[in-house]
């Protein structure tokens, strides 16, 4: 045996160090089961801060109890407690304190701290909050989205749309794009449309930095305006998609936006880029069109724009073609001019569309 | 004559001996890095989604849900309830009976109101079997279809099926038998708002067999009577929690495992979708991607995804379980043999430089190295070189380790978290880890190592399934 370790100390030692490594982890998991017992205890600390603030009647806090805010279990027992009934007074204290926090988590946390203090900021009542002290928590929320962590990123945004300052978003969207910073644009604009101030004002602040944002950028803005109903730049966005510099992605964005109110000017324009579309490899904005002009019942130009739409060698074209022809319904001999047709794929769609008649899909 | 056989004994025993030293202390750091890798990981996803810096939205991706059915009358209706249950906003699910011998296809049809789309188009944009017929119906906002076709032989085929066939721009292969707990899409999809060129995320798989599940999600259960389940269970914990969270780390995910993988469909399409040929398609699949995106230097992102959980339903038999790891292990040659040129080719990156040959070395060559161990230490002790003292201390460290290895990826991936862990589930753990050392790793070993023999036999063999049961539900 003392032969064996003489020879094979080097394979020993790394197998200790390994067995070393996985002891501690064991320790770790077994460690983790006690932090509930531990988190009781520091909810109850901030109870007690609450308290006297209460009797006091003032809800400023020392500097040993402003120190709890880098502390990440601290952070999170304040977390927890500002979702409870508690909520009130975590507020007040939020309010009465910025200053002296904001300097604490930007010299002392770490970017997962500084993304949960923005979420605590997100979840907090800060509707009576001063100008002064708004503007120091929208101030401190702006840097974090220059953050290399998506997470602080969408945490700070979120703390943004909960303080209502409009400008301050449209600032923030600009940010994220001069930084090439791709934030998921279902997250932007769904967040946008929580807005807490004034959502007009939001959208009229937005559309006045609009060049300045990336494609993706402006993609998120208008699927914004679409969801809350903002029509005022429908003639920007008209004119805007004649440009040839716009992606497929952003022209697609826009005709949803459009088409949610029917005229005669956006049915010409649904219509010349079904046409124009309808055949080419580009194919995106032409099935959205298509779909598009299914409000446009009983109308000749529209019913010829889909039955060219229906042969267009792009399957979404077809199908979206297929299932607004029979939204539309039009005289029984359309149908039957295409189900007679020489284009079996054609016939097909409406076959099928015919089947599932009342739903349109996109 | 004697003598000369010695010499060459010798010679053989001295070259293998430092090979094989070498070969474990290359296993032994690369484990030690993964497996500090994989806790260091864990520990801060734990912080960090205590500190809710996570991403839950509202919104998600719509996503087909494909269940490939081959003679699974036992379980398909089962999954099918079960993924109704999942918690999520927008998805279909899409059962694709490959041609099953039983009645499969009966199943669905009398238990879901199902009729019978004679119309409807199917965009054939990746090769398959022909389709014969498609049923569909709505539970709730959910459409379920069923799609009949001709047998294709593998799951590949069935699954490129459904891919045509799917509504969703993203989709979920499984398997006829597997629970997808309740909140697993929306794990999943928090990797894909996270970053937008995620291309495919891998779920974590344990086993179903002695689990109760309510509402798709595990009530209580773990470790069960049955030794062979039991010892899948500790190596799905080793093998899902080390190494894939290390490879997910670099970006270099070679495996998303057929039972549980999400996928862009417009990403499987540009590849020509799974392989029918072959027996790993999961495999293949995620190679192909990795080669595709790296060789056209395209921004690509495989993750995987450990908080996204499926239950799936292990061997119960030592029989099915050989046949499964036979198929498995001839599904990794035929992937090896198709992508050689990937190897070492600096092009691919760490891919080709390091995953590659790693899992020739560690994963494809293992049997045969295991067995040439056992020689060359018959050997040794045979001339004098080492003695029988040595070999076995040297074989119970690695023992040692493998046990502390397996109780931690155990403890770290339990299957109730909200249950305690007791004092007799981790001696069970630690007598099953015993018990995986001295006879499952072995026999997993062994049977790998007839896989080479019998690769042309098993590669031209149809896909069977194994024998299925009931998962316990709760009401």
């Amino acid at each position: 045996m003392i032969e064996f370790l003489k020879t094979n100390y080097q394979t020993i030692g790394i197998c200790a160090l390994v067995m070393a490594v996985l002891i501690v982890r064991i320790v770790f998991s077994v460690r983790s089961e006690n932090r509930n017992r531990a988190q009781k205890k520091r909810k109850q600390a901030w109870k007690d801060t609450i308290s006297r603030c209460r009797s006091d009647g003032n809800f400023t806090l020392t500097n040993k109890e402003i120190a709890r805010f880098s502390v990440s279990a601290m952070l999170r027992a304040f977390g927890d407690l500002n979702e409870t009934n508690e909520r009130e007074a975590c507020s007040a204290i939020i309010r009465e304190n910025s200053k002296k926090l904001i300097a604490r988590i930007i010299t002392r946390a770490d970017n997962a701290e500084k993304g949960y203090f923005a979420y605590i900021l997100s979840v907090s009542d800060l509707s009576d909050l001063a100008e002064e002290e708004r503007a120091d928590y929208t101030g401190f929320v702006k840097q974090l989205l220059s953050n290399n962590s998506v997470y602080c990123r969408e945490n700070a945004l979120k703390a943004l749309y909960n303080l209502g300052d409009a400008k301050a978003v449209a600032d923030a969207v600009e940010t994220l794009s001069a930084d090439a910073r791709l934030h998921n644009e279902k997250l932007l604009s769904d967040g946008m449309n929580t807005f807490r101030g004034d959502r007009k004002k939001l959208a009229e602040a937005l559309m006045e930095r609009f060049d300045n944002y990336d494609d993706h950028s402006q993609s998120a803005v208008i699927t914004f305006f679409t969801v809350a109903g903002f029509h005022d730049w429908d003639e920007e966005f008209k004119k805007r998609l004649e440009r040839a510099d716009i992606s497929t992605d952003q022209r697609c964005d826009i005709l949803r936006l459009i088409l949610k109110v029917p005229s005669e000017e956006t049915k010409k324009i649904l219509i010349d880029v079904l046409r124009a579309k309808g055949q080419a490899e580009d194919w995106q904005t032409a099935a959205v069109a298509a779909t598009g002009l299914a409000d446009y019942p009983d109308d000749a130009e529209t019913i010829d724009a889909l039955k060219c739409g229906i042969t267009s060698p792009a399957w979404n074209v077809r199908m979206n073609c297929a299932f607004s022809l029979v939204k539309i319904d039009p005289p029984r001999e359309i149908f039957d001019e295409i189900l007679c047709g020489s284009d079996a794929f054609a016939t097909d769609a409406l076959k099928f569309a015919l089947n599932s008649k009342g739903s349109v899909k996109e | 004559m004697m003598a000369g056989l010695k010499t060459a004994a010798e010679i053989f025993t001295i070259y293998f001996n430092t090979f094989i030293t070498v070969y474990l202390w290359i296993y032994t750091l690369y484990l030690l890095i993964c497996c500090l890798g994989g806790a260091f990981s864990a520990t801060r996803k734990r912080r960090m989604e205590a500190l809710h810096n996570v991403i839950d939205h509202e919104y998600y991706y719509p996503i087909s849900i494909l269940v490939p059915a081959y003679n699974e009358e036992a379980s398909i209706v089962q999954t099918v309830n079960n993924l109704l249950k999942l918690e999520f906003k927008r998805f279909e699910i899409v059962v694709i009976d490959d041609g099953s011998a039983d009645n499969t296809k009966q199943c669905m049809l009398e238990n879901f109101p199902m009729a019978c789309e004679l119309s409807r188009p199917i965009r054939y944009q990746i090769p398959c079997h022909p389709i014969n017929e498609i049923y569909s119906c709505r539970i709730g906002e959910v459409l379920i279809t069923l799609i009949s076709k001709e047998n294709g032989g593998c799951k590949a085929d069935a699954v490129n099926a459904g891919i045509n066939v799917a509504a969703y721009p993203y989709i979920i292969n499984m398997d006829g038998d597997e629970i997808l707990q309740q909140d697993s899409l929306r794990l999943a999809c928090r990797a894909l708002l996270e970053n937008s060129n995620v291309i495919a995320v891998g779920g974590n798989i344990k086993i179903s067999n002695d689990v109760r599940f309510r509402d798709a999600m595990p009530v209580s259960g773990g470790m069960g009577k049955n030794a062979v389940v039991n010892m899948q269970i500790l190596e799905y914990s080793r093998g899902f929690l080390g190494t894939r969270v290390f490879q997910d780390f670099m970006n270099a995910n070679l495996i998303i495992s057929g039972g549980y993988g999400l996928f862009k469909k417009d990403a499987l399409i540009a590849i020509g979708g799974y392989d029918p040929v072959s027996k790993g398609e999961d495999m293949e699949m995620t190679v192909k991607l990795q080669q595709y995106y790296r060789k056209n230097k395209l921004p690509f992102s495989l993750r995987f995804v450990p908080e996204s959980i499926c239950w799936t339903q292990g061997p119960a038999s030592l029989k099915d379980l050989k046949s499964q790891r036979l198929r498995w292990h001839c599904g990794l040659i035929q992937t090896i043999i198709k992508y050689r040129s990937m190897i070492l080719n600096p092009r691919y990156g760490i891919v080709g430089m390091f995953m590659l040959p790693y899992i020739i070395m560690y994963e494809l060559l293992s049997p045969i190295f295991m067995v040439l161990g056992c020689i060359s230490a018959g050997l040794s002790i045979s001339l004098g070189d080492t003695s029988v003292i040595s070999m076995v201390s040297a074989f119970l460290i690695y023992v040692l380790l493998g046990l502390i290895l397996t109780a931690i990826t155990y403890i770290d991936n339990r299957y109730c978290p909200h249950e305690k862990l007791t004092l007799g589930e981790l001696l069970k753990v630690l007598f099953y880890g015993l018990l995986d050392a001295f006879f499952f790793r072995p026999f997993i070993a062994l049977v790998n190592f007839t896989a080479f023999f019998r690769y042309k036999k098993i590669t031209t063999s149809k896909w069977v399934s194994p024998v299925r049961i009931k998962v316990t539900e709760e009401t």
